[in-house]
């Protein structure tokens, strides 16, 4: 899932823990999220298609699966982003924190605030629950989620190593299935983890 | 503007553009919109008159907004972008014509309405999203917003590929693109300028004769006998235009005619003729209207066409 995240840059200072808490969140939940900065943009989209989409004259928000906004900071990108999201029926979530004056912007939809926009109050706290409700729209949920999106950089002595080459050698299994696989046995076979996901969807 | 113009959603009339902009609410949570009626959809193809009243408009409540909008017919919007871009002279606020790429009679076929879900959401209401934003955030000029470039009304010409970039332009009039937001270019105008200078006076009696495919003297001759206050020639081959006009012209006439060719350097000097090889076609007719509404002098005509008024003259690429 490519996620397209924007946070105004017009208080950045105030915000910028902010943003990175969501991108991070984000991240975790196993989304793959890109944003830009003022002076650069880092996308998931190839440079071939990127000019393929520029030539073609059309969106590229079209070419994302969903987006996340941080609408505290006032920024009228933050209705062009949302009009473009209404318009492409784009799931997507506008978090704000207290005082933000996108309510406002909202009402102008009345009560016709499209269900595959969230619009959310937050604090770091809440963040992980809005943005497993968010994924819902997806129709994932992050818990049974088995893409393996999520880079993830392990330091292994040379022993563990060594028998890892041995294991997989000659086999159509690369080191990290290998290890994939035994993380997914030992997830089924954890009752303990079973009961607090239970638990937690209560 | 609407993506299915049947009677029920197409605007006609002053009463349609609210219930037009009611079933968009999506653009009503970027900015506040006033309406203005000039010409409905369904009218004739919009002409000088409509576009000076639309000067005058933009002219008269340039300091209530922060940018406007202008949806248009697409067939002549480049004229109508000219046209104002001659008319509103510093302009201090972004003017931003856009419209619809789908025609009028694609909608009624049945077959053709696949044509109109692939576009639905990406070629129609997004030009309006997207000039919206530029009206709030773009460039103090008068431009042209489709697909995802915003271009120089008066360097702008229409693409002929199937992009939705129905108008394109030199990389140095390419005011501003679009990816995930408007990337505004370094060669858009900003920052502070000399006062508005609104100036209606166009003379809507120019011909043009076009010399490209053939020379067509004797259609030439009908139009001299018409008299037009001024005449541009569209050519390939200046030069062999030029052997060909200087049989034709009489001496006595008076009226400034134009050589407009596309290819730069491609002739040599005239005394009788103003060449124009550094404009847009489009640039061109409405900058000799603009020119003949300022005076009727040929010398002075001619050095308006060579002068760089609304940064309608083409720079070459670095």
């Amino acid at each position: 899932m490519k996620i397209y995240f924007f946070g105004p840059t017009t208080e950045i200072a105030n915000y910028n823990k902010a943003y990175e808490q969501i991108l991070e969140q984000l991240t975790k939940a196993g989304l793959q999220t890109f944003s830009k900065t003022e002076s650069s943009y880092v996308t998931p989209i190839s440079e071939d298609k990127m000019a393929e989409i520029q030539a073609a004259g059309q969106s590229v928000l079209n070419h994302v699966d969903g987006i996340v906004i941080e609408a505290t900071a006032p920024d009228s990108e933050v209705g062009y982003l949302l009009a473009h999201a209404i318009l492409q029926k784009k799931p997507t979530l506008c978090l704000y924190q207290k005082g933000a004056q996108i309510k406002k912007t909202l009402s102008h939809l009345g009560q016709n605030i499209p269900p595959f926009i969230i619009a959310k109050p937050y604090q770091k706290s809440d963040l992980e629950s809005i943005i497993a409700e968010y994924i819902n729209l997806f129709g994932i949920d992050p818990e049974y989620n088995d893409v393996p999106n999520i880079k993830f950089t392990l330091r292994i002595s040379q022993k563990i190593s060594h028998y890892l080459h041995w294991k997989t050698h000659n086999t159509k299994k690369t080191k990290a299935d290998f290890l994939r696989e035994m993380i997914q046995e030992i997830i089924e076979n954890d009752e303990k983890y079973k009961k607090y996901i239970i638990n937690r969807k209560k | 503007m609407s993506e299915e113009k049947t009677d029920k959603n197409a605007v006609t009339v002053k009463g349609d553009i609210k219930p037009w902009l009611a079933k968009m609410p999506e653009i009503n949570i970027m900015a506040e919109i006033e309406p203005i009626f000039i010409l409905g959809e369904k009218d004739n193809e919009p002409d000088l008159s409509h576009w000076t009243k639309l000067g005058k408009i933009i002219a008269d409540r340039i300091d209530e907004f922060d940018g406007f909008v202008v949806t248009h017919h697409v067939h002549s919007l480049l004229a109508a972008a000219c046209a104002l871009s001659f008319m509103l002279l510093n302009v201090s606020k972004p003017v931003v014509f856009t419209g619809s790429q789908i025609p009028y009679m694609l909608a009624k076929k049945k077959t053709d309405k696949k044509i109109l879900k692939k576009y639905k959401g990406l070629g129609i209401k997004a030009n309006l999203i997207n000039a919206l934003q530029i009206a709030i955030q773009g460039p103090a000029e008068v431009s042209i917003m489709f697909g995802n470039k915003l271009v120089r009304a008066n360097q702008a010409h229409i693409t002929k590929s199937l992009s939705l970039n129905l108008f394109d332009a030199p990389l140095k009039a390419v005011l501003a693109t679009i990816d995930f937001g408007i990337k505004i270019s370094e060669h858009a105008h900003t920052g502070d300028k000399d006062a508005l200078k609104f100036s209606a006076n166009f003379d809507d009696n120019v011909s043009v004769v076009d010399f490209n495919s053939e020379q067509n003297a004797d259609y030439l001759k009908w139009v001299l006998e018409k008299k037009p206050n001024g005449i541009i020639i569209q050519t390939h081959n200046p030069e062999s235009a030029l052997a060909l006009l200087d049989n034709l012209i009489p001496v006595s006439y008076d009226m400034p005619i134009l050589i407009h060719t596309d290819i730069p350097y491609s002739h040599s000097a005239s005394a009788s003729y103003i060449f124009i090889d550094n404009m847009t076609f489009e640039a061109t007719v409405m900058k000799l209207k603009w020119a003949l509404g300022q005076t009727n002098n040929r010398k002075k005509i001619a050095v308006l066409m060579k002068e760089n008024i609304a940064s309608e003259l083409l720079e070459g690429e670095e």
